[in-house]
């Protein structure tokens, strides 16, 4: 079983107001896909009820770092009371979405990620003693570069959404 | 590489709302016959309001990768419901579904008489093990395996878009 370490934990961002989820969703994936990580969509959950739709996405695209090493982000993006609304912008009459929506991310290095050094008890000290005294720098470098990413991530969401409350 | 099983991740697809299950149900059929899959329904359990389905459809790539597509579906507090749409009365369904996508990459698949080729003795079994880990891993990870689960995620993609669900377009 691959070494997880947690780099981000449970960081929350709100928000309430006027948004597109399509255009949402495509920036998150766009996003993801520029920076070189594959999909993963562990899961999508809608339900419409009178009072708007709820909608639960559930993601954590991953890449490769090293052939060791790999850079998990998670997001849980949750939506509640999402309306279709109108409203006039520039003369035209544009539709976008209402509602809060609340995501929360994770992020994780994952290490020997193929499971090649816990196939023997030796193989497993091997790795510990080699990721303790040799490839620590590797490892703070690959750390830097996970929280990195997902501070981008997250920073890219907040302008995103901000466009849709300050542009009315 | 995914899994060193070459197994695909599930995807869950969860959806509460008034739909079409008979539409739903010819449109994924089509979907995988369109793209050439061997389409088998493996389980069909109908207790009303629930509804389960288990479906596996497989694809032969090469004489020796096969791709197998496994679907499950799960529906729940079916009730029929009338509803006018496109200026007409048309019988659909307001349901709770469950859907989840999920697959595996075979090697060395049985051929038609039910055999597979490289477990004659326990030689060629070895030699496979060292084809598949360090000759053709590459080949493995990325040409089948990767592509498979992008090509699951596009079937995703378009039933989410049958369904109207807001969170489409992921796959650019």
């Amino acid at each position: 079983m691959a070494e997880k370490l947690p780099i981000i934990q449970n960081v929350t961002m709100s928000y309430s107001g006027l948004f597109d989820v399509k255009e949402l969703y495509s920036a998150i994936n766009e996003w993801f896909k520029d920076k070189g990580y594959d999909r993963r969509e562990i899961k999508n959950e809608e339900h419409v009820s009178p009072s708007g739709k709820f909608i639960d996405i559930e993601i954590m695209p991953y890449k490769k770092l090293s052939d060791y090493a790999k850079s998990v982000i998670r997001i849980q993006i949750t939506m509640h009371d999402v309306k279709e609304v109108e409203i006039e912008r520039d003369k035209h009459k544009v539709k976008l979405n209402q509602g809060s929506i609340e995501i929360i991310f994770d992020s994780y290095l994952e290490t020997d990620y193929e499971g090649r050094w816990e196939q023997t008890p030796f193989y497993f000290f091997m790795r510990t003693v080699y990721d303790k005294f040799f490839y620590k720098n590797y490892t703070e470098h690959f750390e830097e570069m996970v929280a990195s990413d997902t501070r981008e991530m997250e920073a890219m969401i907040k302008s995103f959404l901000n466009m849709y409350r300050f542009r009315k | 590489m995914l899994d060193k099983n070459k197994n695909i991740p599930p995807t869950v697809l969860k959806y509460k709302g008034i739909f079409d299950i008979g539409a739903l149900y010819k449109f994924m059929s089509h979907w995988l016959i369109n793209e050439g899959f061997e389409f088998y329904e493996t389980k069909y359990k109908h207790k009303p309001p629930k509804i389960e389905i288990n479906w596996e459809a497989n694809k032969r790539i090469t004489s020796y990768v096969k791709y197998i597509m496994e679907i499950h579906f799960y529906f729940y507090g079916v009730n029929d419901v009338e509803v006018i749409k496109d200026g007409a009365k048309r019988k659909m369904q307001d349901a709770r579904v469950v859907i989840t996508f999920s697959g595996k990459v075979e090697t060395d698949y049985p051929d038609i008489y039910g055999d597979k080729n490289w477990e004659k003795n326990k030689f060629f079994v070895k030699a496979k093990k060292f084809f598949e880990n360090y000759i053709i891993r590459q080949d493995l990870d990325v040409k089948h395996i990767d592509s498979f689960y992008y090509y699951i995620l596009r079937f995703y993609e378009d039933v989410k878009s049958f369904l109207g669900m807001e969170t489409v377009g992921g796959l650019s």
